[in-house]
């Protein structure tokens, strides 16, 4: 991911005209013209001419590394550590869930599971009863 | 006018510039200098090898002769 840090914005007006086909430099001097980046052009996609106002945006490019894939990067043996700690941890919270019964969640899907419970327990003794009065007949 | 993007550049800084240096923008073709220098102080420090970005926009453009 990147950031960008805005650190000046300049307004200057074209002494010259520079044409599509043209390799325009940009430096960024210091002091006596010392430049302070390497090589940058590019062709500018407007010709310019003399007397154009043109604003200039510097800004710092800052890569943010990703967290997941820093964690990746450490060490394996301190990775492997914190995965089964967290593994750890989600087993018993699911060990702590399965104990409890089924009956006591508040949600719908309980409500709709005892109902069924029910249906099938209905279901069995109507079945029941039916075979009962065939075997009498 | 709208401002239209020209350019934009991208470079990796090969000194160090603390925020009460001035850097100049300059323009050029080959040697010839296409813009005065326009200065500025940078907003925050930066370093050898720092990343730096720069965007181009026409924002004006040169008043035309009325000769026609």
């Amino acid at each position: 991911m990147e950031s960008n840090v805005k650190l000046g914005e300049v307004q200057l007006e074209m002494t010259g005209d520079v044409k599509t086909t043209e390799d325009l430099k940009v430096l960024l001097r210091w002091g006596w013209g010392a430049e302070t980046t390497n090589k940058m052009s590019f062709k500018p996609s407007e010709e310019l001419k003399v007397g154009d106002g043109i604003k200039v945006t510097i800004e710092k490019v800052v890569v943010i590394p990703d967290p997941v894939e820093e964690k990746v990067e450490e060490t394996p043996g301190e990775a492997v550590e914190e995965q089964e700690a967290v593994a750890g941890t989600e087993g018993t919270v699911e060990s702590a869930d399965n104990s409890e019964p089924v009956t006591e969640c508040e949600c719908t899907c309980t409500c709709e599971g005892t109902e069924e419970v029910e249906k099938a327990a209905a279901d069995t003794e109507n079945t029941a009863e039916a075979s009962g009065e065939t075997k009498t007949a | 006018m709208e401002p239209v993007t020209i350019g934009q550049v991208e470079a990796n800084m090969t000194t160090d510039i603390t925020t009460d240096e001035e850097l100049r923008v300059l323009l050029r073709i080959i040697y010839s200098a296409k813009c005065t220098e326009a200065p500025f102080k940078p907003a925050e420090e930066l370093k050898r090898g720092d990343k730096v970005r720069i965007t181009l926009e026409k924002v004006s453009e040169a008043p035309k002769d009325e000769k026609a």
